[in-house]
């Protein structure tokens, strides 16, 4: 049976969480071979992927993106940030990005909540609104 | 104040009124899609047939969950789904799938999500239904007593269908199921009646001659196409007989009755079987799942009747199955046979004898029976039942022997002449009150002494005559729904009259 990178990734993780920390170059570089063997080297993004959030799981991250039309000032982005706070318990794991498109306003990103407050939506409810 | 204007200050108006507020939203990304149906991550708080919305490069596609899994949401895509990426992201938009309902869909034919496919413009209704919804409990319904009158002789008098009944039609390939059903829908003028038909995995070229034919006998002025033709992905044939039925609801709630023909539920099945195949459901019998049986059930236990109290509305459902080679024990058959109340059965060995509607008599049946039918109808109705079952018992028999006396030749007689009237030509339905009179004058032997070849021109300028001649017969019958012994004597005489007109009968 082909093997998923979810369970990749779910093995990865499994033996590095039992192996001190000083094995783990070498487990990784084992890992990398075994991917080569089995020609999935392919699937590392989709590996890392799972890896990631199987990670962030066991240590209670979770990790954030606040999507922005223009870069934020720092004070903008400092509110923003300690509303996330709020919002999710255990640690936060900031990532910011440029978007165009938004046209002003932002996006929240949390686990897999989306909080929207872009200019695009609002002008899209305004469309829908006007319509009707 | 001039237009412009007018529309400035609307428009500002609106405008102060629009509250800039931020939504927040559930998301989710493909992991895998194909064939119609997408594997998502993510979306942890989306529930069961909640719309989604697939954001793909250059528009938007929808979909609905159909399976929630352990780390995964299986769901449908109604349109484009080639255009959906693996990664693509996915917003759940925390409502269930609904339809556009109201006065605006009726004359229009449009596909399962209320989007137009007739030449007309877009619809706009206030009113959004959703397309599963439980059916009304025991407490909202009343028993079926209304006739529904599908204008074809041998279904008014010997299946005779009630307002709030689930009649199922179901026979062969090429067999005159659809004519039965469009039929009846034509005969719904000034009958109170909106009708909806039901087009799942239907050649669109079969449609387009419904509709075409609806058009022409202003039918389409109370009627509904909902089309999922064959080349739509099953996702839509899948929802189509819902997004109907939840269309025929909104008419249902204001109080009025509707009659709404699936055609047919075979493919409905087959497109379900597709789905729950490609979303890993075990499958089982004719690998069908476990629920193709609740699939149909939930569906036609939607069709009713309810009293005053909840508004007295109706709806009538006339599923129609198609079976392979006349096999009515197949699985799907079975299913539905047990859940409707009642089936017109279709032979293909009457149809190719010329007996068209080829309904067979003998294993059709309605489980509501005379109580769906106009007294006047009731009298005449019940005889020919009778006499019908006895020229079925001897005709096999009268086989056999050529010496009968003489009691069984004219019931053999009798017979054929009946089996002469029942046939019928498609698109031709026959008022009840003329459906009477023709019934009446067989049981009543007037009709024996026209020879077998000749029944059917007698019966069309016999009806022309008592138009003519009996014309306050018929409004009796129509208006009081009743056939007096008065009337029974008047008819008599102008039946007997036409026959003195007759070069044949007279020797």
């Amino acid at each position: 049976m082909k093997i998923k990178p979810q369970q990749y990734a779910q093995v990865l993780f499994e033996s590095l969480e039992q192996a001190p920390q000083s094995d783990w170059q070498k487990m990784i570089n084992n890992f990398a071979k075994l991917l080569l063997e089995h020609n999935q080297i392919s699937q590392l993004d989709k590996i890392i992927y799972f890896f990631d959030k199987l990670w962030n799981k066991r240590k209670n991250i979770t990790s954030t993106k606040i999507i922005s039309a223009y870069k934020l000032d720092e004070q903008t982005e400092t509110l923003l940030k300690k509303y996330l706070e709020k919002l999710v318990d255990g640690e936060i794991e900031f990532s910011a990005e440029v978007d165009k498109k938004l046209k002003g306003g932002f996006l929240l990103r949390y686990n897999d909540n989306l909080i929207d407050y872009s200019l695009k939506n609002r002008l899209r409810k305004l469309k829908t609104k006007l319509i009707n | 104040m001039t237009n412009k204007d007018y529309i400035i200050t609307q428009l500002k108006e609106q405008i102060q009124d629009f509250k800039n507020e931020s939504t927040e939203k559930n998301f989710g990304k493909v992991i895998e899609v194909g064939d119609g149906i997408a594997k998502i991550s993510g979306l942890s708080q989306v529930v069961m047939s909640e719309m989604l919305e697939f954001k793909t490069e250059t528009e938007s596609i929808f979909g609905v969950v159909l399976n929630l899994e352990e780390d995964s949401v299986g769901a449908i895509i109604f349109g484009n789904y080639e255009k959906i990426k693996e990664g693509d992201e996915v917003i759940a938009l925390q409502r269930i799938l609904e339809v556009p309902v109201g006065e605006e869909v009726v004359g229009r034919v449009l596909d399962p999500l209320g989007k137009v496919l007739d030449s007309g413009k877009a619809i706009k209704t206030k009113n959004y239904y959703p397309i599963e919804k439980i059916a009304p409990g025991v407490i909202a319904r009343q028993p079926v007593d209304q006739p529904v009158q599908t204008g074809i002789k041998a279904v008014d008098a010997m299946i005779p269908i009630g307002r709030g009944q689930r009649e199922l039609i179901i026979g062969d390939r090429q067999i005159g199921k659809t004519a039965i059903a469009i039929d009846a829908i034509i005969n719904q003028k000034g009958q109170n009646m909106k009708c909806i038909y039901v087009a799942i995995g239907q050649k669109e070229s079969k449609i387009a001659n419904i509709v075409a034919k609806l058009k022409e006998t202003k039918a389409m002025d109370y009627t509904t196409v909902i089309l999922a033709g064959a080349s739509d992905p099953s996702s839509m044939l899948y929802i189509a007989p819902y997004a109907g039925c939840a269309m025929a609801e909104y008419f249902l709630d204001k109080g009025e009755d509707v009659l709404i023909i699936y055609d047919d539920l075979s493919k409905h099945a087959v497109a379900y079987r597709e789905i729950s195949l490609l979303l890993k459901r075990p499958p089982g019998r004719e690998a069908y799942p476990g629920d193709v049986f609740y699939l149909h059930s939930r569906l036609l236990e939607r069709a009713c009747r309810l009293n005053e109290k909840n508004g007295g509305g109706s709806i009538t459902a006339l599923p129609i199955i198609e079976t392979q080679a006349g096999d009515v024990s197949a699985y799907i058959p079975t299913n539905v046979i047990s859940i409707t109340d009642g089936q017109i059965y279709l032979e293909p060995d009457l149809f190719y004898q010329g007996v068209r509607p080829a309904i067979n008599a003998g294993l059709s049946v309605s489980r509501v029976g005379s109580a769906a039918q106009i007294k006047a109808m009731k009298k005449v109705a019940g005889k020919m039942r009778l006499e019908a079952a006895q020229y079925r018992e001897l005709a096999a028999f009268a086989q056999f022997g050529s010496d009968l006396d003489k009691e069984t030749q004219t019931k053999l007689e009798r017979g054929k002449r009946l089996i002469e009237i029942l046939k019928q030509d498609q698109y031709e339905p026959v008022p009840v009150a003329e459906q009477v009179v023709i019934f009446f004058a067989l049981i009543s032997g007037l009709i024996d002494d026209v020879p077998v070849e000749k029944v059917s021109e007698f019966e069309n300028s016999l009806l022309e005559f008592v138009r003519d001649n009996g014309q306050s017969i018929l409004n009796n019958i129509e208006q009081t729904g009743e056939l007096t012994e008065e009337d029974e004597n008047n008819l008599k005489t102008v039946i007997n009259n036409f026959k003195d007109t007759l070069d044949y009968l007279i020797n």
